[in-house]
């Protein structure tokens, strides 16, 4: 079975002896070994990892979410849906919208913008850096991220300089935070604390948080009280509460293949106090 | 070549394509929890229709009676608040061209000119070959120009990724399968060319085998759902079909089409047309979603040298799904 | 993350479907079998005039043959061979044109919506259109590559005789005279009938208009007879219309194809490639007319031939092997391309110590020997012959032969069988002194060489959870029952495996572990089962027949006196069982689920031959049986086999415990469901 996973989803970067080694971190610290390896079995098998491929289709689906809801907009106003298909490719021609990332420069948000435009095959001229190269009829704003947990990084960005320079040049300019995916909690807090439009082609609700009460993994409170304990003791031992259960118990099973969320169950990423990662995570240095 | 456009919208918005009112509603019975979401909808929004066509199934029928209802043509009466002038059409499940010549003289006793009519059908639990055969059917012999078309998703399929170890590798069929044309997509072979086979991948990796194993094509393009309903389908479907992946050939052929979108799925079929057309005969094999199905539909009706194959099992699971999840409209312009 | 990836070291055996092969790697991939070439091993030309049948099971290499005797693939071959193509028609005595009858096409020509004469009338004017394209393109093929020129009017006198064949009212000065331009005009007739397939559910009592209609046999036997007439390199070689999967037509369907087999017409002639059991019919449109065989055509059965040549079949597979390799970078470069040593050889006697704990170089303490499995069974029988603990330990050193195990167990085999102590010592003592003249010798060496698997079967059951290993090239050669797909497909499962968890070390063992083997062998077995229940039409009564079939024979591996040692086969009167049951045992052999033996003699000479079935060697891992054919073939009555197809569970197991003869087996007798996979 993990031999399939591994061949067709993960793109062959675990072997027998990653697998072997991670399953040995679980010493019994907490329960039996056995019964900790079988949750940590449990956990690998409903992981869900976006390979290269899938990250470029995700790219490709949120770019069509987008022109969809454009479409709608004019077809619930009475257009026909060949005109409007055809107004939405004259507007986008005519720099109606343009697309940039949420972040710093080199972080995912960059790299996926790249994806975005390759596999959407927009021209460079719709991509912005500062406020300075969007004209006033630019109806939309369209900024892209990988994935986000708790959605401090687009409040954070919406409070920024820049956004609030724009909202206040530009009054009628409509704002998109485009994510590949992203934890339903999170969603929430970018709408409540923003005017972002969210479009996020894959949306994670509260099933997949591995330890709440709607658990699919975990569906029986017993089983997953206990697998709640190893994660935690583990993982606060690794990296701390704040991080054990990924950010802010965000509780998540994600991975891409560029990078794994902090969201993610640390025992899955951490590399720390010898700790053997599954899917080791590129860490930031901020200073 | 006809012309077909469309897009995706919330089903609660109905009300500002439709107006108040509807000239014909079809669906179709089905012991899934999911089966009358789409009338449920139109009343909700006070939509009036004036005729109704719902296929009743003779096997849901039956099946119905064996999980122990009382009156399971009663109970599917009022499930869809059926009236006098209303019609039931009951079908068998398995010979869609019958069920198709019983809708077609009742709808010829409703109206002859279908054109400019409203029409709304919730295919939500529809077979695909009745999905494929009505839509042939509308379009090609009644001209129909524009179609609403409502599909609810399931809530769960009672499958989770680890459990996909276990090998119950039917969740929507049972027994053995027959892989055949759907009637009227035969398609048209071009004698020098040789044979393509795109798949929309489902979960049952023995169906998808049997109809790779029964065409032989030269080349084959799986498609997967993909973003799925829900985040592992994806993973789901590619480990349920990992008998014909395993092929190098066929696994870096592997394309996506989201599971909720026909006319993106129509679309990522045109780029694989125009890339292949020239040299490959094309077969499609609708195996995943029913929207996806539809995708594969709409471009068969525009595309028609391509053929649609379809593997018929020995039996359908009458009850696969629970719940219901997100409705969705496809307004459709042909 | 471990560096040891596996991402650079392909798995050699993914890919291995001819029917998905393109020319070229056909070509790459192509062994010829010598065995079915060699006409007095089965007394048939592949290339000669009479139509040849080649039946047997997906996965035997039918289509793999019939693709490499296409004109197609023959020039491509010669090109690579040879500096052009101008003496290709020279050096060959037969121009192959490759067909495959596509089911889901073909069900469309029969529905309800027109009358079967119709149906019939259009198919066989579809079957001429698609051969005589098939024929147009095998010569553009011909003249493409250098094989083949004809001036413009020599073309133009071709073209003209087949245009008269497709019509013959037709009018010369239509025509412009190349052979390219025969390619539209059959394309456009072939359209016609798909048109009609596609209208005809939507629009009842449409009529097929399309003029003309041509009749069967007027282009399949005409076109070539005009090339031979027109084309000087033509004449003396055999046009072979290469058919393949000829199950997939409708019995009458058949029939029409039979008709042309049965009236074939030189310079054409018949390869039809087909599954066990194919054919629906062998009769012909005309009343009274079928085909015989040796009259009118000659058979290769692939699975019989290949497993009746053991070591040929051997050969052959480790060159389909070695090209699979050769095909992999890393292995080719590392020069292991002989898969008998990356799978190496298991044997019964090197199990057997693996399972007790090898002891041979321990001094031989008796006390801890004692405490052994198979060793507390020979002092069990000991005990139940009343013989004293002192006369125990006297007489077990008498009868323990450290360096195998199984010599153990057949000493214990023998005091099942009621021998006395004293014989089993002399025989024992005579076999391990290598008396070879002494009788003793003679009877106790063939004992064991009959046993020897068996006895391995019954040690392991007693050193439970330990499994039976399924490991080394002479068992998967076994376990692949003659059909060569299934080689592969265990190699490439071994490898699978092994590529996961030795990654690059693969490449310095240079041997792919038992275990691993044993793996992949049983994820196999368990794939094929599974498969069986979507055979059409008794694909549940097939699967229920292989399971009640697979409890018995695993039954009788445990029998602790080994009345039927490994028996995996069986025979029946098939003439006394219901049509239905009939028809399901031939299903069943034509989706190789079960292979036919040679037909055995009945009890008296006055009783039918018996027909004989073993299951697919493919599912022993599955049932933790052997792979080989042994002891007796216990005959099954009809009323058994019937009821182990048909009825429910319940009285099935009634029959399973019957046919086991459980009252003889010790404890832990299995049930319906006590085996099956991995882990169970």
């Amino acid at each position: 079975m993990i031999i399939n996973y591994n061949k067709y989803i993960w793109e062959d970067c675990i072997s027998k002896k990653d697998l072997e080694e991670w399953f040995n971190n679980f010493k019994g610290k907490v329960t039996k070994p056995a019964k900790e390896r079988e949750i940590a079995r449990d956990l690998v098998l409903n992981f869900i990892y976006y390979n290269e491929k899938e990250i470029k289709y995700l790219c490709r689906s949120a770019y069509i979410i987008f022109r969809q809801r454009r479409i709608r907009e004019l077809v619930s106003k009475g257009t026909p849906i060949d005109t409007a298909c055809s107004l939405f490719d004259s507007e986008l021609k005519s720099k109606k919208y343009r697309f940039s990332y949420i972040g710093q420069a080199s972080e995912s948000g960059c790299y996926i913008l790249y994806i975005f435009r390759q596999i959407n095959e927009l021209p460079l001229y719709l991509f912005f850096k500062d406020e300075d190269e969007i004209a006033s009829d630019t109806t939309s704003l369209i900024l892209v991220d990988d994935f986000f947990g708790t959605g401090k990084t687009a409040i954070g960005f919406w409070k920024s300089s820049i956004i609030q320079n724009i909202t206040r040049r530009f009054h009628n300019i409509k704002l998109y935070y485009v994510a590949l995916a992203a934890l339903k909690g999170g969603v929430g807090n970018v709408e409540k604390n923003t005017d972002f439009e969210v479009i996020c082609p894959q949306i994670f609700d509260e099933e997949y948080r591995v330890f709440s009460n709607k658990s699919f993994i975990f569906p029986e409170k017993k089983k997953r009280e206990s697998a709640k304990q190893v994660c935690k003791i583990y993982g606060e031992d690794l990296e701390g509460k704040k991080y054990a259960l990924g950010y802010k118990d965000s509780e998540a099973l994600i991975g891409f293949h560029h990078n794994i969320p902090n969201n993610t169950l640390s025992i899955i990423w951490s590399d720390k106090k010898g700790w053997f990662p599954l899917f080791p995570r590129e860490r930031k240095i901020y200073k | 070549m006809i012309k077909i456009n469309g897009f995706v919208e919330e089903a609660k918005a109905i009300d500002q394509y439709v107006d108040s009112e509807i000239d014909l509603f079809i669906s179709g019975i089905s012991l899934e929890d999911r089966c009358p979401r789409g009338w449920n909808i139109l009343k909700e929004k006070g939509i009036k229709v004036k005729n109704k066509i719902v296929l009743y199934f003779n096997e849901v029928i039956e099946g119905g009676k064996q999980k122990g209802m009382q009156n399971a043509e009663e109970y599917f009466d009022n499930l869809f608040d059926m009236q006098p002038t209303d019609c039931k059409l009951h079908v068998n499940i398995y010979d869609e061209i019958s069920g198709l010549m019983e809708f077609e003289k009742h709808l010829n006793e409703i109206f002859r000119e279908v054109k400019d009519k409203k029409v709304v059908i919730d295919f939500s639990i529809m077979i695909k070959p009745y999905l494929f055969i009505l839509l042939k059917y509308l379009q090609d012999i009644k001209s129909i120009e524009k179609i609403y078309l409502l599909y609810t998703e399931p809530a769960s399929y009672h499958k989770s990724k680890a459990k996909i170890a276990i090998k119950d590798g039917y969740y929507f069929t049972s027994g053995s399968t027959k892989t055949g044309e759907i009637p009227a997509y035969s398609g048209s072979e071009d004698l020098t060319k040789k044979t393509a086979l795109i798949v929309l991948l489902g979960f049952e990796g023995i169906r998808t085998a049997e109809v790779v194993r029964s065409v032989e094509p030269d080349i084959t393009i799986p498609i997967n759902g993909f973003p799925a309903y829900r985040p592992e389908f994806k993973d789901i479907s590619i480990i349920s079909n990992e008998e014909i992946l395993r092929e190098p050939e066929i696994f870096k052929n592997l394309d996506y089409a989201p599971s909720n979108d026909p006319f993106e799925t129509k679309n990522v079929l045109e780029e694989i047309y125009s890339k292949y057309s020239g040299r490959y005969n094309i077969s499609i094999a609708p195996l995943g979603t029913k929207p996806m199905a539809l995708g594969s539909c709409l471009f068969a009706l525009q595309h028609t040298d391509c053929r649609i194959l379809y593997p018929y099992p020995m039996k359908y699971n009458l009850k696969a799904s629970t719940g219901w999840g997100n409705t969705r409209l496809y307004i459709i312009e042909m | 993350m471990d560096e040891n990836k596996n991402i650079s070291l392909k798995n050699p055996f993914a890919g291995f479907n001819a029917s998905l092969m393109d020319d070229d790697e056909i070509i790459k991939y192509w062994i010829q079998p010598q065995i079915l070439f060699e006409r007095q091993a089965v007394g048939v030309d592949l290339t000669g005039n009479i139509p040849v049948l080649l039946e047997g099971g997906r996965g035997t290499g039918k289509t793999m043959l019939l693709k490499f005797m296409s004109n197609e693939v023959q020039v491509k071959k010669y090109l690579s061979e040879h500096e052009n193509g101008t003496n290709f028609l020279e050096d060959t005595s037969y121009i192959g044109v490759y067909y495959r009858f596509d089911g889901p096409s073909l069900s469309s020509f029969a529905d309800r919506y027109a009358e079967d004469v119709i149906w019939e009338t259009l198919f066989k004017h579809y079957f001429e259109i698609v051969i005589g394209q098939k024929y147009i393109a095998m010569v553009l093929n011909l003249k493409k590559h250098g094989c083949l020129s004809f001036d413009s009017n020599s073309e133009k006198n071709i073209v003209l005789d087949i245009l008269r064949l497709i019509n013959p009212d037709y009018d010369s000065k239509e025509e412009n005279g190349t052979l390219e331009s025969l390619t539209p005009l059959l394309q456009k007739m072939a359209d016609k009938v798909f048109q009609f397939i596609n209208e005809l559910p939507l629009s009842k009592n449409l009529k097929f208009k399309s003029r003309p209609i041509i009749s069967s046999g007027k282009l399949i036997f005409g076109i070539p007879h005009v090339f031979a007439g027109r084309i000087s390199k033509f004449r003396n070689k055999n046009i072979i219309i290469l058919l393949d999967e000829y199950e997939n037509l409708l019995s009458q369907q058949q029939k029409i194809v039979n008709t042309l087999i049965k009236h074939v017409k030189h310079p054409t002639t018949f390869r039809i490639g087909t599954r066990l059991h194919g054919f629906k019919t062998f009769d012909t449109l005309n009343k009274g007319e079928f085909l015989m065989e040796d009259a009118d055509y000659r058979k290769i059965l692939f699975e019989d031939i290949l497993l009746s040549h053991d070591k040929k079949y051997k050969d052959l597979l480790k060159k389909v092997a070695k090209k699979r390799l050769e095909s992999a970078p890393e292995f080719k470069e590392s020069g292991l391309l002989d898969i008998s040593e990356w799978l190496g050889n298991l044997s019964p006697v090197e199990e057997a110590l693996n399972v007790v704990g090898n002891l041979q170089k321990e001094n031989l303490n008796i006390t801890k020997y004692k405490e052994m499995k198979h060793i507390k069974e020979i002092i069990n029988e000991f005990k139940k012959r009343n013989i004293s603990e002192v006369e125990i330990d006297k007489l077990l050193p008498k009868l323990i032969y450290l360096k195998n195990p199984l010599i153990e167990m057949l000493n214990l085999l023998l005091l099942r069988r009621d021998y006395k102590t004293t014989d089993v010592v002399k025989l024992f003592v005579s076999y391990i002194n290598d008396k070879k003249g002494n009788p003793e010798y003679k009877k106790y060496n063939e004992l064991y060489n009959k046993n020897d698997m068996a006895l391995l079967f019954q040690l392991i059951s007693l050193y439970r959870p330990k499994q039976k290993m399924y490991a080394g090239f002479n068992a998967f050669s076994m376990l692949s029952s003659g059909i060569i797909r299934n080689f592969l497909e265990l190699c490439y499962q071994s490898f699978n495996i092994s590529l996961f968890s030795e990654g690059k070390e693969l490449l310095k063992e240079k041997q792919i572990p038992f275990k691993n083997q044993t793996e992949g062998a049983e994820i196999r077995a368990e794939k094929f089962f599974e498969t069986i229940e979507r055979i059409p039409e008794y694909g549940n009564e097939i699967k229920s027949l292989v399971r009640s079939l697979g409890a018995v024979f695993s039954a009788w591996h445990k029998d602790p006196r080994l009345k039927e040692p490994e028996v995996t086969y069986f025979c029946v009167d098939k003439t006394s069982l219901s049509d239905e049951a009939r028809r399901i045992l031939d299903t069943a052999v034509q989706w190789s689920v079960l292979q036919e033996k040679v037909p055995m003699k009945g009890k008296t000479s006055a009783e039918p031959l018996l027909d004989v079935y073993a299951l697919n060697h493919i599912l022993a891992p599955y049932f933790k049986i052997s792979y080989r054919l042994r002891g007796r073939i216990p005959q099954f009555y009809e009323e058994d086999i019937e009821k182990l197809m048909l009825v429910k569970k319940g009285r099935k197991e009634s029959v399973i415990k019957r046919l086991s003869r459980l009252k003889d087996v010790g404890k832990n007798q299995p049930t319906l469901f006590d085996f099956g996979g991995r882990g169970k």
